[in-house]
């Protein structure tokens, strides 16, 4: 069945593919290169800004790192006969220029990643910066200010292409980009790479490294700058450091947010608007950058989506998945058991500054049960918890999972070894489906990788039909299987907290723990929380709760730990805690009327 | 006309509604107290009066004017001072400092002379305090933090003070002796909102409690009233196991 | 020797004025975890426009000093105003762009006013360098370095000694609880943004006659000022000033000894390395958050 979209775009190409014969001369035509090209840069800028959050301002670096590769090399190469007959040497240069490129990403991603925000974007300047100097100062090989000329023109086998034939090999390496990038999306990669722009520690909790993740978007995105630069530089045969300034830069920026950042098409209408505007005004140049700054603070104050925002209606942009609906009758299998491990806490300690969070905490948590951690405010029952589940490190003590010490250094490496947690701030990704929440929970399981997701291989298929089908059996253990297309941001409160629940069992946790999952619940939710756990205990997980809400606790705890001024202060059965003098002075406070 | 109305108080934060329609008053000269367990929405209740948080409905009327949409700094400087939880002192400046920040519209109308004399009514009452009048508030003990916060709110002679769980992570002793200090303070006219989880301790001293659970007043009373409930315990620690 | 003493003392001037930007970026991150991306910009206002009070229209240095500070100030507030502020709540940091289109507007604006050529503005102080034994420092250096002494102190001073000074470090720790004490908070966000300006403003006023009154005469400033506060710790004030005046002297010393064009190349790459291995900044001191 083709949509509407599938017509708008058929037409879109064929109009793209019409242009220069209708227009006529070569203008139009070099026009339609440069946008292609840009737009391809633009592209690379908004997998990394767009859809993983990352602000780069030093994307004209990778692109200069792209062109110079390629022209130095095919220089080089054009002098022997048997380049020059083939035209290998153009294609040459343009895979080292995208590998060079790609290379420099991993050689400034490594530092820069370790911040964000403004020093991210800083940094990206300053990498910007130095790669423009060595340009300017590295004469012998790039020719200094004058910059590199007489680059070998593209062609294919003895044939060289003029601008109106290259435009179309540009238009349909542009058009190979642009699908590219809904491949990457789309798949369970992209899904992890949008989720960061949302909750980076949520992503961690769900075992993915969301550094090493990080980098490796960066590294894609540099890719496609460089790309698009060996593209620019056989197209101009003429390069200089002129072509890659700051402002450069900020022009991608520009772009992308001006058409619309984590859109599809957004950074192809922003490079596309931005080139040809400056064409169409007259006397343009000398108020280049008032136009563009207007653009810019009009963009942020009126268009927060680009102009995508505008064309996308809010909750249509992504449709399912077009994998068949499971059939009901096979539909609702048990999920599969699990083997709950035994948690043991030995002797942790905790302090910030001066203040002790946690002295000397011990206690252990049977496999298979359901355990819960109480205690009145300010006790470290949520310190604990970051404890175990790798989101701080313990001054002192350790951790061990069925008797093996394990230490844990990472959220990421928690979630690896079985440890999975939810937050009592809920931590969802942003307007992304409850479905994919889910996916991306099985992301440690997941064996299909980055080249899976560009091929869109079979594994990745067959893969992404057994994710769905779990996924949805996920959903109605927990009852929500209605709501899988939803964007989280639409759902009601108590739902939320549900997809949190589904997210982290998607990890198949051996240890799963909840922080205050019951918060903010009516009573009803909390009658059916309480079914869930007691649903996941049957299958055999072990669940540590941390709960106020004791209603909750004394009905489905098998153990409670009761935990006071960082420290335990009681530990037993429900109705044990429930007569402890200790326990009830804690909460209740001093007082004669204790008597 | 009672010093403090709350009239069916709605916060919510996103979609979570914290405060679910709270209404009680507080008299001129007594102290209130709101009990309830963790997440009941006591500090959510307290923030919102202070204008820290904008309530979703509902009226504030302070000292007979309408509150519920000033700016926080305004409410502050109109006599209402809040004792955030957890202290929250500027651990970098020095205690003094943070005494003249709390008296910061007298220091800032040049009223330096009644910021020395309500500094030397918080030394009477702590004399704790003047010890460590130059060390950075970040290295006091807790129950030290606690009586400076409790200081810098007084300095700026507010008409009610409202303390947001002043037993949080103190030692017992440290507590009964800041307990002391309200009781102290009530004698001498001030007007007190206490937000306490410890249930007994924040009964002891109140003339009416209230009760919250989940956003709502589950129960009021006076305190004879409330200390022989047995409701308060379940409040905390649930209903008996039946 | 003398050698070595002659370029590091010229790299020192360099620093303060270093110093001077930097620490605006420190003051408004300080207050609101925002900053102004453009402050080079700024900065080139302040030179553009000593050039015209002074070479145009003939008024003397120590008017248009006051005239200058107070123009950027108030231009600072409106910039704030409407660059700022209406991003700061939305929790994004939007405001990177928004604050570099205003830097952009500022460049354009002043091309089409003063134009694209370069033109010289007299040191205040005169010519004649001031010999030190052998070593020669150019009056209007010396009094760059000056100005940045009296105006770290004025800062310092207004950090640790003034009600205004003590809340502004409130709100930099807290703008909640800051507001609880009856501080406006809005006011002092504005008011850091404003100050940042009118500081920037200047170290235009102080660079403009070493360099020439040009549109572009404050980029490379702001951005070198940006790296310093960053490898100094955008929260350590008193860090920036140190780091600014090393940053000059090895800024001299690079260019002296060995040559120019090497010099930016590796001050950032010394910046990205020192994020890398200290993310907070040399002065910066961790943050332990509790959660």
């Amino acid at each position: 069945m083709w949509g509407v979209h599938a017509w708008l775009m058929t037409l879109a190409v064929a109009a793209l593919a019409a242009m220069p014969i209708v227009t006529g001369g070569t203008y139009y035509a070099y026009l339609g290169i440069i946008v292609c090209i840009y737009s391809i840069v633009a592209i690379g800028l908004n997998i990394l800004t767009g859809y993983a959050g990352q602000f780069s301002l030093g994307h004209a670096a990778f692109m200069a790192m792209g062109a110079y590769t390629s022209a130095i090399l095919t220089k080089a190469l054009v002098a022997i006969p048997f380049f020059a007959q083939t035209g290998l040497h153009i294609w040459l240069g343009i895979v080292c220029g995208t590998m060079v490129a790609a290379l420099s990403g991993v050689i400034l991603a490594v530092p820069a990643l370790r911040v964000r925000g403004p020093y991210l974007a800083m940094v990206t300047i300053a990498f910007g910066w130095v790669i423009w100097k060595i340009l300017q100062e590295w004469v012998s090989v790039t020719g200094g200010d004058l910059g590199i000329s007489s680059i070998p023109k593209p062609q294919i086998g003895a044939l060289r292409l003029e601008t109106q034939a290259f435009y179309y090999v540009v238009l349909a390496l542009f058009l190979a980009t642009l699908a590219l990038q809904q491949r990457l999306i789309g798949s369970q990669f992209g899904m992890r790479i949008r989720a960061v722009k949302h909750s980076e520690i949520a992503v961690a909790s769900v075992g993915i490294d969301v550094y090493r993740l990080k980098v490796i978007v960066f590294v894609i995105s540099a890719a496609f700058a460089g790309f698009g630069g060996t593209l620019f530089a056989h197209q101009q045969n003429y390069i200089s450091p002129d072509n890659f300034q700051f402002f450069s830069s900020v022009f991608f920026l520009l772009a992308v947010l001006f058409g619309g950042a984590g859109t599809m098409l957004g950074p192809v209408i922003g490079a596309g608007v931005l080139i040809l505007l400056p064409e169409m005004l007259h006397d343009f140049d000398k108020y280049r950058l008032i136009v563009y700054a207007c653009l810019i603070l009009i963009t942020l104050y009126y268009l927060p989506k680009g102009v995508m925002g505008l064309v996308l209606r809010p909750g249509k942009q992504r449709s399912a998945p077009d994998q068949p609906a499971p059939r009901s009758a096979d539909a609702i299998a048990a999920l599969p058991a699990i083997t709950g491990a035994e948690l043991q806490i030995e002797n942790i300690s905790r302090a910030f500054g001066g203040l002790v969070a946690l002295s000397g905490v011990s206690f252990g948590v049977a496999g298979g049960s359901i355990h819960a951690l109480i205690g009145p405010n300010g006790a470290g029952k949520t310190t604990l918890i970051n404890i175990v589940s790798g989101t701080y490190e313990a001054d002192n003590g350790c951790i061990r999972i069925d008797g093996t010490e394990t230490g844990i250094d990472s959220m990421h490496a928690a979630a690896r070894q079985g440890i999975v947690r939810t937050f009592q701030t809920l931590k969802l990704f942003g307007d992304m489906s409850v479905i994919e929440h889910v996916i991306i929970g099985m992301a440690r399981r997941s064996r299909s990788g980055l080249w899976d997701a560009f091929i869109n291989s079979r594994r990745a298929r067959a893969e992404a039909v057994q994710q769905l089908r779990e996924a949805r059996e996920l959903l109605r253990l927990l009852g929500i299987a209605h709501l899988e297309q939803v964007p989280a941001t639409a759902l009601a409160y108590g739902h939320r907290r549900l997809v949190e629940i589904a997210r982290a069992l998607a990890v198949r946790p051996r240890i799963l723990l909840l922080d205050e999952p019951a918060a903010g619940l009516v009573a009803e939710e909390i009658r059916a929380l309480a079914e869930v756990i007691r649903k996941l205990k049957n299958i055999g997980m072990t669940i540590l709760l941390v709960e106020h809400h004791m209603e909750l606790v004394l009905s489905v705890s098998d153990r409670i730990t009761v935990l006071d001024h960082g420290a335990v202060i009681a530990d037993g059965s429900p109705s044990d805690i429930r007569r402890d003098e200790r326990v009830i002075a804690a909460y209740l406070g001093p007082s004669h009327a204790a008597a | 006309m009672p010093l403090l109305e709350v009239d069916d108080l709605h916060v919510a934060y996103d979609e979570l509604e914290v405060v679910r329609g709270v209404s009680f008053t507080v008299e001129r000269g007594e102290i209130v107290t709101i009990l309830g367990s963790n997440g009941a929405g006591k500090t959510t209740t307290l923030r919102s009066l202070a204008g820290l948080t904008r309530p979703t409905r509902g009226h504030v009327k302070f000292a007979g004017k309408h509150i519920e949409n000033s700016p926080a700094h305004e409410i502050a400087s109109s006599g209402l001072a809040l004792v955030p939880e957890g202290r929250q002192l500027f651990p970098e400046h020095t205690v003094r400092e943070n005494l003249e920040l709390g008296a910061y519209r007298h220091l800032s109308e040049g009223k330096k002379g009644e910021f020395d004399e309500n500094l030397s009514e918080v030394f009477e009452l702590f004399p704790r305090v003047r010890e460590r009048l130059d060390q950075p508030a970040g290295l006091l003990s807790g129950g030290e933090q606690q009586m400076v916060a409790i200081a810098r709110a007084l300095v700026s002679r507010p008409q009610l003070l409202l303390l947001d769980e002043p037993s949080l992570g103190l030692a017992p002793i440290m507590v009964l002796t800041i307990f002391d200090a309200f009781t102290r303070l009530k004698a001498r006219g001030l007007t007190i909102l206490l937000v306490e989880q410890m249930a007994w301790l924040g009964l002891e001293i109140c003339s009416r409690a209230h009760v919250l659970d989940t956003g709502r007043i589950a129960l009021s009373g006076t305190r004879e009233e409330l200390a022989s409930n047995p409701r308060i315990m379940e409040a905390y620690l649930g209903a008996p196991a039946s | 020797m003398y050698f070595f003493l002659q370029i590091a003392l010229s790299g020192i001037a360099t620093g303060a004025i270093y110093g001077l930007i930097a620490v605006g970026y420190s003051l408004t991150f300080m207050t609101t975890k925002a900053l102004n991306f453009a402050l080079g910009m700024w900065v080139m206002l302040g030179g553009m426009l000593t050039y015209s009070l002074n070479v145009q229209y003939g008024i003397h240095p120590l008017i248009v000093l006051p005239v200058v500070t107070v123009a950027l100030f108030l231009l600072g507030l409106v910039a704030e105003r409407f660059s700022v502020y209406p991003f700061l709540r939305a929790g994004s940091d939007v405001w990177v762009m928004s604050t570099l289109a205003v830097g952009f507007l500022l460049i354009d604006l002043a091309e089409i006013i003063w134009g694209r050529n370069p033109t010289p503005v007299p040191p205040f102080l005169g010519k004649e360098p001031v010999y030190f034994g052998p070593v020669s420092i150019l009056p209007q250096q010396l009094l760059i370095i000056a100005a940045a002494c009296v105006t770290f102190i004025g800062l310092d001073f207004f950090y640790r000694r003034t009600l205004l000074g003590k809340a502004f470090r409130a709100v930099a720790h807290s703008g909640e609880v800051s507001s609880l004490m009856g501080i406006n908070t809005r006011r002092v966000e504005a008011m850091s943004y404003a100050v940042a300006a009118a500081l920037a403003g200047i170290a235009g006023f102080l660079v403009v006659p070493l360099t020439l009154a040009e549109p572009q005469l404050g980029t490379v400033l702001g951005l070198k000022a940006f790296a310093i506060a960053i490898i100094a710790g955008l929260a350590a004030p008193r860090g920036i000033l140190v780091c600014g005046l090393f940053y000059g002297a090895f800024e001299g010393l690079v260019s002296g000894y060995l040559y120019t064009g090497i010099r930016d190349i590796l001050g950032f790459t010394i910046m990205i390395l020192a994020l890398y291995l200290r993310p907070e900044g040399i002065f910066g001191r961790q943050q332990v958050e509790r959660a």
